[in-house]
């Protein structure tokens, strides 16, 4: 008797072991693909969605915080500042110069001086030069900050045209350095 | 025409990568990141960012004269040139040789014998000013700033003409680290101590020292107040044709106004003494006395100097408003708007080798690069 008895426990404990067990794992994948497709997927979509929902909340927020500077941490955001806008409104911070470029403030004596970003490789053609060599005479070498060019804002974009256009049609060659 | 077009294609050839013992080349960069002289290592790093190099440095070890009997020890110079390389250039090659020459006949190093090596290495080169005054008058307006270093005999004698400078990082146990202490003196008109010199030197010249582009300048031309060259400012046969009006001082002179007489300081080395920094006026521009201690105190010896420089770099990048990797795509020459040029040499003392005599028989004799263009067309 007791040997019987100790079978059916142990079945029963089996069965019961058995139950909790495909109620809690190996069950999923069958329902999911056979019986109850609907419950188990929903869930999962849902916390894509809402993942989903997250990251553009996320962006919006990053973008007007950094337009508007309201959120203190803006500086993390700058993966998502547009290329065209200048990121440094109020606070000059270096860092925020877009790779290749440099600020030169150009403008003349006391008149307003405008900030520029300027590719760095405009800096070695000899009509950039000419435009240096006035900055020279006028404030030093030593002049501490970015680089000022005493010359009218209309006059220097037409440098930087005339630099853009020698680019595309004679190339490198003749504005490597003469001497 | 079309050569010098191509010139900067040479900058990374590898024929100019000079073995390790004469240093490397890094395009404008040139380096010996680590070596051995009698009293310890060094480390030398040069940036060029005039169109010529205008920077020298030297570092001499082992025999300081032509005597069997010594004295023996480790000279390092650095002379930042301006108007052009020439008189740099002349140093680098003759001053150490004055200083054998008087170190010889006095049989030991002094203040005396350096003093002399100096005024001997002025009038040579003004000499030479003279040979070449028809064929090349603008020789006259080449000058340059002449910095030196000897440690002989457990002493360290420094001896400074112009603005380069040298700091001692000495082992506090205190402060827990090291502390900067500037050895040189300056000969900067910024500095208003130098000013009054030069007021009390040219009483009747009201206009002796000038304030333009917010810096005190001596006539209203040069920032230093002595210096080896600069022969139009030393003697009035000079300051006339066939030198260019523009490089010409306005009116007459009875007196030199510009002064080549060292500035010396003998200082007596302490086992505290860790380390030396020697450095030409474009690195202290960016950099503190006290950072640049610290810079050397906290990391690995090899390749220091460069690690000086790349610091300073760093700092006129930011200044002026881009990234270092962008500082390093502009040319030779254009540069000089971002910084000027750099000379770093840094020489540890070590303790254990400061009295030995064994390593007397090595003698190490290492130059900085001439620039890059002088090499190109070498």
């Amino acid at each position: 008797m007791g040997k019987i008895r100790g079978f059916l426990l142990k079945h029963r404990v089996n069965t019961l072991f058995r139950c909790v067990f495909r109620r809690h794992r190996s069950p999923v994948g069958y329902h999911r693909l056979n019986q109850h497709p609907f419950c188990r997927v929903k869930p999962i979509s849902r916390l894509i969605n809402w993942t989903h929902n997250l990251r553009t909340k996320a962006k919006a927020i990053c973008r007007s915080g950094s337009s508007k500077n309201l959120i203190p941490g803006r500086v993390k955001c700058d993966g998502y500042m547009q290329i065209g806008r200048d990121p440094v409104e109020e606070k000059p911070e270096p860092v925020a110069v877009p790779k290749g470029h440099m600020a030169v403030y150009v403008g003349q004596k006391d008149g307003d001086f405008q900030r520029v970003l300027v590719p760095v490789i405009y800096f070695n053609h000899p009509l950039f030069g000419q435009l240096l060599r006035e900055a020279e005479e006028e404030f030093g070498y030593n002049h501490p900050g970015a680089i000022t060019i005493p010359c009218r804002i209309s006059e220097f974009e037409h440098v930087q045209t005339r630099i853009k256009q020698g680019r595309t049609t004679r190339k490198l060659l003749t504005w490597k350095r003469q001497n | 025409m079309v050569r010098p077009c191509w010139k900067p294609s040479v900058e990374g050839d590898g024929s100019r990568r000079g073995g390790d013992p004469n240093g490397r080349f890094d395009g404008l960069l040139w380096y010996k990141d680590l070596g051995s002289h009698v009293n310890g290592e060094f480390s030398m790093a040069v940036i060029q960012a005039n169109g010529l190099l205008e920077d020298q440095c030297q570092l001499e070890s082992g025999p300081l004269s032509s005597l069997k009997s010594g004295p023996y020890g480790t000279f390092i110079g650095v002379y930042d040139g301006h108007g052009g390389p020439e008189t740099s250039r002349f140093i680098n090659d003759n001053l150490f040789l004055n200083l054998k020459k008087f170190a010889s006949e006095h049989q030991e190093i002094s203040a005396n014998v350096i003093k002399k090596a100096f005024l001997a290495t002025e009038e040579e080169f003004l000499s030479c000013v003279r040979q070449q005054w028809l064929e090349k008058p603008q020789l006259a307006s080449v000058g340059s700033c002449c910095l030196v270093g000897v440690i002989c005999d457990g002493l360290l004698y420094i001896a400074n003409v112009g603005d380069s400078r040298v700091v001692l990082g000495r082992a506090e146990k205190v402060v827990r680290g090291v502390t900067a202490l500037q050895l040189s003196t300056e000969h900067n008109a910024s500095i208003e101590s130098v000013r009054d010199e030069l007021q009390s030197l040219h009483p009747d010249d009201s206009q002796i020292v000038v304030l333009k582009h917010k810096v005190w300048r001596v006539k209203g031309i040069i920032q230093v107040s002595r210096s080896i060259g600069d022969a139009y400012l030393k003697k009035s046969e000079f300051n006339k044709e066939p030198l260019l009006a523009k490089f010409r001082l306005s009116e007459p002179f009875s007196k030199p106004i510009l002064s080549p007489e060292p500035s010396i300081f003998i200082h007596k080395l302490n086992p505290k003494d860790q380390f030396l920094i020697f450095a030409s006026d474009g690195l202290w521009e960016h950099l503190s006395n006290q950072e640049a201690v610290d810079i050397v105190h906290s990391y690995p010896r090899n390749g220091i100097a460069k690690r000086l420089v790349k610091a300073a770099l760093k700092l006129a990048a930011k200044k002026r408003e881009m990234r270092y990797s962008d500082l390093k795509k502009i040319d030779r020459g254009v540069r000089r708007h971002f910084h000027d040029d750099i000379t770093v040499v840094v020489v540890f003392l070590d303790p254990s080798s400061v009295n030995r005599s064994s390593s007397r028989s090595s003698t190490i004799s290492i130059r900085g690069s001439r620039g890059v263009s002088s090499l190109a067309k070498s």
